[in-house]
């Protein structure tokens, strides 16, 4: 047994020595930084195939890897990326009592088009003549009057027909949508399979003398139908065959939406030439470069909506009514309703047909999903499960080729150890925490880049309590709390007032929301709420009316710091006038499950990432209210309604602006939301290390330092070379 | 020896079926949306699209037929989890990292348990020993991740000691025995985090035992012999006191597995405990219960292994 005392000196020096060689070893081994980029994140991917991935761990490949149609230039404006230009065309049916009415419409349509061809070509002229077309098959005494309209879209056209439309009123159309439960079945044992539910509710709707105009199924599991007739005749058929109403019974879900007519629009997208899909290797097959075309965007549309892959991007692609390849370099989508962000959605990477055409989404995730092939400016390389995830430069990259050999992105999922890794060089950028700002700017390892962030924080109001539902309280709330105390101690200063719904990157924010802020004035916050009724103090000094304290739960998600330290601000702020607030903490998806979306919470602190679009309905229309729908404050306002309808078809950058400025300003002045903070966010950049070389139209290229624009400050990345590699279109060009 | 190892293995597989039934349990009921995929506040998400991915995984069915497909999948190597991914190819990526990490960290809490524990017997009440038990329950009483950041904190601004990953950034391209050391030199940080709560208790247990065998008959009569002191402390009196570390290696086993998964992600080493973690952010059901199944093997076998061993520590035992 004295090996085990011999072992017992023995061990800690062995040890010792181990540890001083590798320190010495290492030290020296220390890779010097090659002509390549890595950053860091704190999540992994599962996935970076750009339908099947949400994250933004997952965009960070998936934007290098793939390119989509349209993208955003540094102003956000939409430019072409794989299409060069694209035609905007609506094709409108509208339906009539009498032929007539009919004939009315179509002559004042008639007339209004050959204006439009006879008017300067700043409005593109109609290439094809509105015609009168044969009275459907099916639909007994309607008339039906078809427009195809070029280079406009929405309900623009209807406001001009305004006069004669409302002389001779067309019939209303109804959207129909119905998905049934899965595994559900009819009461004589039938299950609830889309062909079944279609049969069934055919039959239902023309016994409620309705006509079907249009017909789709959705995901396999939602079958949509466009009817004129009786609107309630039609639910009340549906109801007794699929008993919607009741919980135990419930076999499916029904939902009617009017359509603003039978408007769709279409777009033509003009595709690039030349482009090649990028060479490589997955799933033991080697592929060739070969050529994009249209095919390749009508099998990323046909994924898309696949239920085989039920993809989490789907939403945007369901109102697609259909795509088509014209020629190999022209592709015509058409949509079932207007909905003016819909082209914002062919940022989408592209998928490469010839490699995924016939495959099924287990040999996707095994394969595809984990080494994708795109036409992006880099090519995917390696994943390290755990590691990092390595991608190079695609020579052939449409753009011209990008100057560094190589990115990496390394998974670190610790934020202490991600912030030393970039202070030690690890990395090459990262943002920076808000209280360690102070510490980043003195370090003369990093330069920082501070720009205000696209997200706010807010305190939501049930308005289903009655607590709330008094806008004079609400505004009288958002008053006594100091949103500056709230920028200052808890932001360190880095952030400013929230302005509402929209980021001021974008034209649709209104630029006159400053002057109409609500500021921090507690005595004015006393007066509404007295106004309101809150008059009477209780022995604690809170406010009382009719025996009622006003005390509230304020919520939020336990992981969130800043949220946290919101909620304590707010509570000592309202104790100031006399309100009661109970801080309450959850586990983020306990919180989102069984009091967000179960809408079973007084008020909470969340925060918004606000995207390029305009579209509000999910978040303040008024239909969105149900639980688990994102208006969980339940706000409700006719005119908002009518500005977010209208805008979701309005395609004019003036028409888009007049109606979301609006939007803006009610919802602000009804206050749903106490609008707290926009944060600034800070990054870091190892100092003097990069710069940008990039194509700039023309073939022509520029040299510039990173900068933040309004599509954030890594808008070139592709194009960042370390300056101790400078490129050689760049050496060139200073000889 | 055979009918016991019959026994246990019996015992050991009813064990196995209540560690998956319990854990399944806990997840499966645990609230939250398995399917979401972080999209609950989305206004792009689509109920029908989640309804279509609940219908696909199965998440309609009731429980016990979902642990039943569940478990199925698992023994017929067909397990995927949300993502379509096969849970097994991740199971085994990251296996031999957790694997190791452990390994390295049980020499590490016998080579410095041990002589801590011999230490504070022999030099009992002075003032080895009184500081090695300061330490011992100072360790104990600090918890993991706090120790890990502090370590972080101190290993990177003072002394360069990796604390990322399991090899330098850019050393994939050099020789293998250069990339087996630097890989051990990554594993300093994690490994002696994960052993530090097992020193400290190790070395109490040794010290303990050994106070008990050092006053039996047989070491006085061994010192009566005229035998050296380090003759008698290691070669007489420690070989009893070693039954009750035996016993110690199946809890280490279980707390090293759980502990791996704080570990492993402050310090981002690409093994499961890393993996179990980032799964249960995303309650990706299938990848939990397979790693929470093997991770119970693991620590059955362990322990298994451990009373075995008893026996060849101690003759006296017999495994019947």
């Amino acid at each position: 047994m004295l090996w085990l005392k011999r072992f017992i000196f023995v061990f800690p020096v062995l040890l010792g020595l181990f540890f001083a060689a590798a320190f010495t070893f290492v030290k020296q081994q220390v890779a010097p930084h090659e002509n390549v980029l890595t950053m860091g994140s704190i999540g992994e991917p599962e996935n970076v195939n750009p339908i099947r991935a949400t994250t933004t761990s997952a965009s960070d490949v998936t934007n290098l890897v793939f390119n989509g149609l349209i993208k955003f230039d540094e102003n956000m404006n939409m430019v072409g990326d794989l299409a060069t230009s694209w035609d905007l065309s609506q094709n409108s049916r509208l339906f009539f009592n009498t032929e007539d009415d009919a004939k009315a419409v179509l002559a004042a349509a008639e007339a209004l088009m050959r204006g439009r061809a006879a008017a300067p070509p700043t409005t593109a002229p109609a290439t094809q003549p509105a015609r009168l077309m044969v009275p459907h098959k099916a639909s007994r005494d309607a008339k039906v009057v078809t427009f195809d309209f070029e280079g406009s879209a929405g309900t623009e056209y209807q406001d001009a027909l305004a006069d004669v439309l409302a002389k001779h009123p067309p019939r209303k159309v109804y959207l129909l949508a119905i998905s049934p439960r899965p595994s559900a079945k009819f009461s004589d044992g039938v299950e609830l399979k889309p062909a079944a539910v279609e049969e069934r509710a055919r039959t239902a709707i023309a016994k409620a003398d309705a006509v079907i105009v249009e017909h789709y199924v959705v995901l396999d599991s939602m079958v949509q139908w466009v009817f004129h007739g009786e609107r309630d005749a039609v639910e009340k058929a549906l109801t007794a065959l699929f008993l919607p109403d009741d919980p135990d019974n419930g076999l499916a879900d029904l939902s009617f939406e009017e359509f603003p007519g039978q408007d769709r629009p279409s777009y033509v997208f003009h595709l690039r030439r030349g482009v090649m899909w990028q060479g490589g290797q997955v799933g033991g097959k080697v592929y060739e470069p070969k050529e994009f075309t249209a095919e390749d965007v009508k099998f990323t549309w046909d994924m898309l909506v696949s239920s085989e892959i039920a993809s989490p991007r789907a939403s945007d692609y369901v109102t697609v009514e259909s795509a088509t390849a014209l020629d190999p370099y022209a592709i015509r989508i058409t949509y079932k309703k207007p909905y003016s962000l819909a082209v914002n959605s062919w940022s989408m990477g592209i998928l490469p047909r010839h490699i995924l055409d016939g495959k099924g989404p287990e040999w996707w995730a095994d394969n595809y999903d984990r080494h994708p092939i795109g036409t992006g400016p880099f090519k995917f390389d390696q994943w390290k499960s755990g590691e990092w995830i390595r991608m190079v430069r695609n020579q052939a990259y449409y753009e011209g080729p990008p100057n560094l050999d190589a990115i990496y992105i390394r998974y670190i999922p610790d934020q202490l150890n991600i912030q030393l890794t970039l202070e030690t060089g690890g990395i090459d950028f990262y943002s920076i925490e808000p209280q360690a700002v102070g510490r980043a700017i003195k370090d003369k390892r990093l330069d920082l880049v501070q720009f205000q962030s696209r997200s706010y924080n807010y305190i939501g109001w049930n308005m289903k309590r009655p607590l709330f539902q008094d806008v004079r309280v609400r505004r009288a709330l958002a008053q006594a709390i100091n949103i500056d105390d709230i920028i200052q101690y808890i932001l360190y200063g880095y952030g400013v007032q929230s302005t509402g719904i929209y980021a001021p990157q974008f034209y649709f924010c209104n630029p006159h929301m400053k002057d109409r802020l609500l500021k921090y004035d507690p005595e004015k916050a006393k007066a509404l709420l007295a106004e309101a009724g809150w008059k009477a103090h209780d022995a604690e000094g809170y406010l009382v009316k009719d025996g009622q304290r006003f005390e509230f739960d304020l919520i939020t998600n336990n992981a969130n710091e800043i949220r946290k330290d919101i909620c304590v601000v707010v509570q000592s702020d309202l104790k100031k006038v006399g309100v009661k607030v109970n801080l309450k903490q959850y586990e983020w998806s306990v919180f989102i499950q069984r009091y967000i979306d179960a809408q079973n919470f007084d008020a909470c602190v969340l925060g918004w990432q606000m995207s390029n679009d305009f579209d509000m309905y999910q978040l303040f229309h008024s239909s969105q209210t149900h639980p688990g729908e994102l208006n969980f404050c339940s706000y409700k306002n006719k005119e908002a309604d009518l500005l977010i309808d209208r805008l979701r078809t309005t395609y004019s950058e003036d028409g888009i602006k007049r109606l979301a400025w609006r939007l803006q300003e009610i919802v602000y002045e009804d206050q749903p939301y106490v609008f707290l903070d926009v944060p600034e966010a800070t990054v870091g950049i190892q100092r003097n290390t990069f710069r940008v070389y990039r194509p700039h139209g023309n073939g022509k290229w520029v040299d510039e330092p990173i900068r933040e624009t309004k599509a954030g400050f890594d808008l070139y990345l592709p194009y960042w070379y370390r300056v101790k590699y400078p490129p050689a279109g760049l050496a060139e060009g200073r000889k | 020896m055979i009918t016991y190892l019959v026994r246990r293995l019996a015992i050991s597989i009813i064990l196995l079926a209540i560690v998956s039934l319990l854990s399944f349990a806990i997840i499966r009921f645990a609230p939250g949306s398995k399917t979401a995929g972080g999209e609950e506040m989305s206004p792009k998400k689509l109920a029908a699209a989640e309804e279509a991915r609940r219908a696909k995984y199965h998440l309609n069915d009731p429980w016990y037929s979902q642990y039943f497909l569940v478990m199925k999948d698992l023994f017929s190597n067909k397990l995927v989890d949300y993502n379509d991914r096969p849970v097994h190819e991740q199971i085994v990526d990251r296996l031999p990292w957790t694997m190791l990490l452990n390994a390295v960290s049980l020499v590490l809490v016998f080579g410095m348990g041990i002589p801590l524990g011999v230490a504070g017997a022999r030099f009992r009440g002075g003032w080895r020993d009184t500081s090695s038990a300061v330490g011992a329950f100072f360790l104990l009483s600090l918890p993991g991740f706090f120790v890990s950041y502090m370590l972080c904190i101190l290993l990177v601004k003072y002394i360069y000691v990796p604390i990322l990953g399991v090899g330098t950034f850019g050393m994939q391209f050099s020789s293998w025995w250069q990339q087996a050391l630097d890989t051990g030199w990554h594993l300093f940080a994690p490994a002696l985090v994960l052993a530090l709560p097992g020193v400290a208790v190790q070395s109490r247990y040794v010290r303990a035992s050994l106070i008990e065998s050092l006053s039996e008959d047989y070491i006085r009569t061994a010192r009566a012999k005229g035998l050296s002191e380090s003759v008698v402390y290691y070669k007489h009196a420690l070989r009893n006191s070693l039954r009750p570390m035996v016993t110690f290696f199946g809890f280490l086993l279980a707390g090293m597995i759980a502990g791996s998964v704080i570990v492993e992600t402050i310090f981002s080493y690409p093994g499961m405990g890393r993996l179990a973690y980032e799964a249960l952010s995303k309650r990706n059901l299938p990848v939990l219960v397979a790693i929470n199944f093997y991770s119970a093997v693991l620590v059955v076998m362990g322990n298994l292994l451990a009373d075995m061993l008893y026996s060849v520590v101690d003759p006296r035992v017999r495994l019947e």
